[in-house]
């Protein structure tokens, strides 16, 4: 069967030029990089070498690069380590939004039980922050706010800069989680104006279990995790070398490409948006209309269930997801689409569509043809009617 | 992926649609996830269900368990109907992951509506009938009552007539 992967929000494969650059760190050049004699050295060299491409793809210094196991614990880093630096001072409180991956919400629900207040900024049907409401809540005891650079379910990019702005010129820290924007929009750290970021290897055609978390020098952070020298005293345990190796090879990818994938995503993501409204009828197209990653498409199909549309697609060779992946196993509804008010009945029948730049305009009129018979297969026996479940882009 | 059994269901359900002339129909949803049963039934005079049918807004789970039971009610008695459980449901299928069990309730709610909508109709009909049936005896009693005064006005006419004939 010929299978069409279209979940590369979930993950991405390593692509051959990270995977070459790889290879090594696992057989001959396997040197503890802590070690001083020739392996270890060997590795840090190559750390150091992947620190410096990380942090040309920011704009950040290759002494502000940390390595992680992910953009889940870099999300937690950011939030605990600030928090408990921060721990004796009089600013308690915490500013996010009501769309962020579960590794901030959580997060800051756990640092509410610590007796952190954290404000949850509502967002637009677009998904958007509102900047004056963001203005709104800076307080003389914020001590951090932590929005999104752009949403992994509905793809809307955030204005990065301007909330970056308002939020340093009340002298606050900023961290944004970047997992699904690096190698999508520009992100340069020093002119934003942006103190944290989080970033991870496999939504970059980069390997799983690696991530960076890139700390401002003028930031003080505490550990999260303890128990060695490594990465500057700030994060314990070995570095993931081969990892961290495919994590500075994508990153510097990623930027390299940016022009020329981002112009080829969009295109496509354009041409599959046409296609589908153009031959399945009540389709709601979420996220902002402009403001949104390349490879990113949610789409609410009226009257449709979207585990079920999910798993007749499989059948067909075809992988996307329901909402977002992280959540998927859970009956509660997606947070971010409660967020942007989608009707429960629209958000129950929303699945997410993430392109990578080898889809072919014969894979996208392939799913869009299986999209239209399966729809109309599940409408036929749904008792939903068209006018009880809201609004629709095509009707 | 589900096992064998849902995911035959749920691709090839055997009950989907709607049933014309159900004279029961059900409507359950789930509060949270919004998945939506509606089972029809159609329930003879000796109280059989006869036939039933589903339609379903859910996942493959929901959309089996619609399946399975409209199945399994066919020939079913009201009152047997009424007594099936979530337990019998859940032990037609090998295995139903724990965070779809909520599904199973959502099928009995709907059986369960079906079956009060049935009563309803069958209540109400009763209830027509019985007025019909009331309607109808007041009605012949209403026209024995008038053959009767007629009758009695005839016999006075007679008796007239004879008190009259004897004057």
């Amino acid at each position: 069967m010929n299978r069409i992967y279209l979940d590369n929000a979930a993950s991405t494969s390593v692509s051959n030029e990270v995977l070459n650059e790889m290879l090594p760190y696992f057989t001959n050049m396997f040197g503890n990089p802590s070690s001083l004699h020739y392996f270890g050295r060997t590795t840090n060299e190559a750390l150091d070498v992947s620190r410096d491409r990380i942090a040309k793809a920011i704009g950040a210094k290759p002494n502000e690069i940390y390595f992680t196991s992910g953009a889940t614990e870099s999300n937690n880093w950011a939030l605990l380590g600030i928090a408990e630096k921060f721990q004796n001072s009089d600013k308690k409180h915490i500013i996010t939004s009501q769309i962020e991956h579960p590794s901030i919400l959580e997060t800051c629900k756990y640092l509410e039980t610590k007796g952190f207040k954290v404000t949850y900024l509502p967002v637009d049907s677009d998904g958007l922050v509102s900047i004056a409401e963001l203005l709104h809540q800076l307080n003389s005891n914020t001590l951090l706010v932590s929005i999104m650079t752009a949403n992994n379910e509905i793809g809307t990019i955030q204005n990065l800069k301007a909330i970056a702005k308002t939020v340093k010129e009340k002298g606050v820290l900023f961290h944004t989680d970047a997992t699904q924007a690096i190698g999508a929009i520009n992100i340069d750290v020093k002119e934003m104006g942006i103190d944290m970021l989080t970033l991870s290897g496999h939504k970059i055609n980069g390997p799983k279990g690696i991530g960076a978390l890139y700390i401002a020098n003028d930031v003080e952070i505490a550990p999260l995790l303890h128990g060695g020298h490594q990465e500057r005293n700030l994060r314990a345990g070995t570095v993931n070398v081969a990892g961290a190796v495919g994590l500075g090879k994508a990153c510097e990818i990623a930027c390299r490409d940016i022009i020329i994938n981002s112009q080829k995503l969009r295109r496509m993501r354009d041409y599959f948006v046409e296609q589908v409204m153009n031959k399945i009828p009540y389709v709601k197209l979420n996220g902002h209309k402009f403001q949104r990653l390349p490879n990113s498409i949610s789409l609410s199909f009226g009257m449709v269930e979207a585990e079920a549309l999910m798993m007749m697609l499989d059948l067909q060779g075809i992988a996307v997801s329901v909402g977002s992946s992280c959540s998927s196993g859970s009956v509660e509804p997606s947070h971010v689409l409660k967020a942007i008010k989608l009707s429960p009945e629209l958000a129950a029948g929303t699945i997410r569509i993430t392109i990578s730049k080898n889809i072919t305009k014969e894979d996208i009129d392939f799913v869009v043809e299986k999209l239209e018979e399966i729809v109309k297969k599940l409408r036929a026996i749904s008792p939903l009617t068209k006018s009880s479940i809201g609004e629709f882009d095509n009707v | 992926m589900y096992n064998e059994d849902i995911m035959e269901r749920f691709l090839n359900p055997r009950y989907a649609g709607a049933l014309r002339g159900a004279n029961g129909v059900g409507l359950a949803k789930e509060p949270n996830t919004k998945e939506t049963i509606r089972l029809y039934i159609n329930v003879n005079e000796d109280a059989v269900i006869t036939n039933a049918k589903f339609k379903a807004f859910g996942s493959p789970v929901v959309i089996a368990l619609a399946d399975a039971l409209s199945q399994m009610i066919i020939g079913m008695s009201i009152v047997e109907a009424q007594e099936l459980n979530e337990a019998r449901l859940i032990n037609m299928f090998e295995e139903i992951p724990q965070e779809r069990i909520y599904a199973v309730f959502l099928a009995i709610d709907a059986l369960n509506e079906a079956i009060d909508d049935y009563a309803k109709k069958l209540k109400r009909l009763q209830e027509k009938l019985l007025k019909e049936s009331q309607l109808q005896e007041s009605k012949q009693n209403d026209k024995k009552e008038e053959l009767q005064n007629n009758e009695n006005d005839a016999e006075q006419n007679v008796m007239f007539n004879i008190d009259d004939y004897y004057e």
